[in-house]
């Protein structure tokens, strides 16, 4: 059960009860303050894992200076409490924090507060998240949203359609902070990426510009193109004419590029088969994957023939492309340097594997890659990098376990150990792409709690280097490690045949069920 | 407006989360569900479910079925 700790300066009462309606997942408590800035000194914390403090900023009008005190305490209070994570709910202006939440209409309010460059300061707090109502508020108009009798009368300023679209956007977000991201979209051509049948319209009758019947498929790539950035990998999946839609993109009449879509399906297959392949060419799997499509019937078959979880249906208005655009599965908890770069390493990936072809056998293939593995010991600065890849890497990964950037913080603190590997190559970096982690047990001894590298970095044989290297480390300060955690998943199956392989060096092997 | 005992009792249902047993001489003293909380929760169920706003001082005198029903006989 997940414990949420509710600081408002509102009653939240008629809200918690909306969200019990809708689950019994988490545990909330609430507490009433008429100021929340005083409540940061006040009571005990340690026994929730959610700090959430919520002000509302329209019915109780605060001053320039007591928001700036609020960014003050929450600055002390996130590293105080720096096992914890926090959220903080307000109106401000914070369109940015995790993937941009709906970057392309908070761009428009960009306009306002005075003190918006001072959340600066918050923004590399990596257990702070924002928690925005001011788009539900957009969504609804003030007058909707507001009862001020109520809220002189019992300090609940909300209507009920505020207070409903609250507690399932509350919902969402927490169900987003305790999930694992998504990494890939693969959307369809016709009357998704632009309005019109190319096969049957032809270049001149497909629409997608500032115009009225191209303008939300306009939009629809600028999002995407967004996103693109932040690391999701863009893909085509659509029944066409490859050739046609080529030429089409290569006109240059749209945001997106041919070559912003790292792997394009333009083909008569079903969508469904499509999805695996390009699941298996991206070595991930299709649970990862947002599927965008126009055609009620294609997205049933994609849900059901598919481990695809999240499919949406395009349609030609700005009403659903924000609902679409402000789905939390678009967001990332951190946009890490990492991030930004992936589209950019899975281009590296396809061009190794174009010089692959040219030679005979795997070992020279990877000698002449030239790799290079740089081990770092309890490199605190990674956290959110590793925290990524515990949540992220199903293949080569002993102990699925997700943890946090505080957990892991907790877990370096208690002496136990985390080894990150950086790779590189001739052809540029890889970044962070393994981890090992070691549980102390006694005094010199340690058990392999974990131990991952992701996707990208397989099938260069430096799972055995990582290996080696640490357990040089480790033995070099006469420590040694007793045994190896390995919990089996449908999805690790190359993680199994490298503990087959300890297990022959002689390593005991225990099997967490 | 008009309303029938039944519909209210569907409101205050709705609005305290469990099943209530509303009769005509129901008040905030017999109705031991009936807290400043469950108040509140009413209000903004009888508001968005019937499409009304309360002034404050009719909040403040709604401590009886009775007084609601003539409340809402203004609206």
């Amino acid at each position: 059960m997940i414990k949420i700790l509710v600081i408002s300066d509102i009653t939240f009462d008629p809200i918690l009860k909306e969200i019990y309606k809708q689950t019994d997942k988490y545990k909330i408590t609430s507490l009433y303050f008429e100021d929340v800035n005083t409540a940061f000194y006040q009571g005990d914390f340690d026994e929730f894992d959610f700090i959430f403090f919520h002000s509302d900023l329209y019915f109780h009008i605060k001053e320039i200076d007591w928001q700036k005190k609020l960014i003050n305490n929450l600055d002390s209070f996130c590293d105080k409490y720096s096992t914890k994570t926090i959220i903080t709910s307000n109106l401000f202006n914070i369109g940015y924090k995790f993937g941009g939440r709906n970057l392309l209409y908070s761009k428009l309010e960009e306009y306002n507060f005075e003190f918006n460059h001072e959340l600066e300061f918050l923004r590399n707090k990596s257990n702070l998240f924002f928690f925005d109502i001011k788009n539900l508020i957009f969504e609804s108009g003030l007058n909707n949203s507001y009862n001020y009798v109520l809220g002189a009368m019992y300090q609940m300023p909300y209507t009920k359609e505020l207070i409903i679209k609250f507690s399932s956007e509350f919902i969402n977000f927490f169900s987003f902070l305790t999930s694992e991201e998504k990494k890939v979209i693969v959307i369809d051509c016709d009357n998704t990426l632009w309005n019109g049948v190319l096969g049957e319209d032809g270049i001149n009758g497909i629409k997608c510009d500032k115009n009225y019947d191209g303008i939300v498929y306009y939009y629809f790539q600028k999002f995407l193109k967004e996103k693109m950035h932040e690391g999701f990998i863009l893909c085509i999946c659509s029944k066409n004419n490859e050739i046609e839609v080529e030429q089409l993109f290569k006109l240059d009449l749209f945001p997106l590029k041919w070559d912003d879509f790292l792997i394009k399906k333009v083909n008569w297959t079903e969508k469904s088969e499509n999805i695996k392949q390009i699941a298996k060419e991206l070595n991930i799997d299709s649970s990862a994957m947002i599927f965008i499509d126009d055609n009620p019937f294609e997205l049933d078959s994609v849900l059901n023939f598919s481990n695809v979880e999240k499919a949406f249906l395009f349609k030609n208005d700005f009403g659903s492309l924000r609902l679409l655009i402000n789905d939390y599965c678009f967001k990332h908890k951190f946009i890490l340097d990492d991030d930004v770069d992936k589209n950019n390493q899975y281009r590296l990936e396809q061009e190794r594997l174009s010089t692959y072809s040219n030679f005979t056998d795997l070992d020279s293939y990877i000698s002449s890659l030239n790799l290079k593995l740089v081990v770092n010991e309890n490199d605190l600065n990674s956290l959110e990098r590793i925290s990524q890849m515990t949540e992220k890497t199903n293949q080569f990964n002993f102990n699925k376990k997700p943890y946090s950037v505080n957990e892991l913080r907790l877990w370096v603190n208690n002496g136990n150990k985390l080894f990150s590997a950086k790779l590189s190559d001739k052809y540029g970096e890889y970044g962070i792409i393994g981890l090992i982690m070691l549980e102390r047990t006694g005094s010199n001894e340690f058990i392999l709690e974990n131990y991952l590298i992701s996707c990208r970095a397989l099938g260069k044989q430096i799972e055995d280097k990582f290996f080696n290297d640490v357990i040089e480390i480790v033995s070099k300060s006469q420590n040694l490690i007793t045994s190896i955690s390995f919990k089996s998943t449908q999805k690790n199956v190359p993680a199994q045949l490298f503990t087959n392989k300890l297990k022959q060096n002689g390593y005991q092997i225990r099997e967490i069920k | 407006m008009d309303i029938k005992l039944e519909k209210l009792n569907e409101i205050f249902t709705k609005a305290f989360g469990e099943d209530v047993d509303l009769l005509i001489t129901s008040d905030k003293e017999n109705l031991s569900e009936w807290d400043s909380i469950n108040h509140l929760n009413l209000i903004v169920e009888l508001e968005s479910s019937l499409n009304i706003t309360f002034q404050p001082y009719e909040i403040e005198s709604m401590k009886s079925v009775k007084v609601l029903i003539d409340i809402l006989k203004t609206k």
